[in-house]
């Protein structure tokens, strides 16, 4: 049996994916909403720390959750816990500016491990990552 | 300054193999070697890859490959004073078996240029 080639099954199936951006305060708001507006080829869902509830996802989504500093991850890790979400499908993009362990308090006390992190300054450096971060996300939902 | 989401290239793993093998050090090829077994967190990697003071240029090898999707890097703040670690993701695994077929016949290319038979 071959192993299907990343090409194939990210083109075949990058429609079947969510992807939802989530800030909640400058710059973290201007760096999804600039990711939006120009990147084009694929929908974004925007929300809230607090309106995580309102979100209906699809089996494979991935989810950007930008940090600045003052943010914390209370909501996002309870609705992590409640929903039986799985953390591994979760991003935490630091701004430079911002504590990673401050900003980290709550899911750490959650329980929730730190599966994927990455720091950014603009939406330029989120894009490569997340791209990047998505379309892996898809071979692996998808393979 | 529109820009489309990027969907991976035709031969996207070979392409990246061969982006890792044309670099002029080796040091991106061995981090994902190295992180092909388990997880490891920084420290360990800077004690097993550098050489000397600095540890700039295993900032800048892990850089390039969490922004291609070969790494992941994660945080385990139960140790507070190293808390990130570095992972291989699928498509890394992928790429460095890649670039494991691919080696005999870079060698063979890189010979080759060496005696003068290929350009460049």
């Amino acid at each position: 049996m071959t192993t299907p080639s990343f090409r194939d099954v990210v083109a075949k199936h990058h429609n079947d994916s969510d992807a939802v951006l989530v800030a909640s305060r400058e710059p973290c708001i201007s760096i999804a909403l600039d990711e939006d507006a120009n990147v084009h080829g694929r929908a974004f869902q925007h929300a809230n720390p607090d309106g995580l509830a309102e979100l209906e996802l699809r089996d494979s989504w991935i989810m950007a959750i930008l940090l600045c500093a003052g943010d914390t991850t209370e909501h996002i890790a309870r609705w992590i816990l409640e929903g039986g979400r799985d953390p591994r499908r979760v991003v935490l993009y630091f701004h430079t500016d911002t504590d990673p362990r401050a900003a980290l308090e709550a899911w750490h006390e959650a329980g929730l491990p730190v599966y994927s992190t990455w720091t950014i300054e603009d939406w330029r450096q989120l894009h490569k990552h997340f791209g990047a971060a998505w379309n892996v996300r898809v071979y692996d939902d998808f393979r | 300054m529109d820009e489309l989401f990027p969907l991976p290239e035709p031969e996207h793993e070979m392409k990246l193999a061969h982006w890792l093998l044309g670099r002029e050090s080796d040091l991106d090829l061995r981090v994902l070697e190295t992180l092909l077994g388990e997880p490891q967190r920084y420290r360990d990697l800077r004690d097993m890859l550098i050489e000397g003071s600095s540890d700039t240029p295993l900032t800048r090898a892990l850089r390039r490959l969490g922004e291609r999707g070969l790494v992941r890097q994660g945080m385990n703040l139960d140790h507070p004073d190293d808390p990130r670690y570095y992972a291989a993701t699928s498509l890394g695994v992928a790429v460095v078996l890649k670039a494991h077929e691919m080696l005999p016949i870079q060698k063979t290319l890189d010979e080759a240029r060496r005696a003068g038979l290929l350009a460049g």
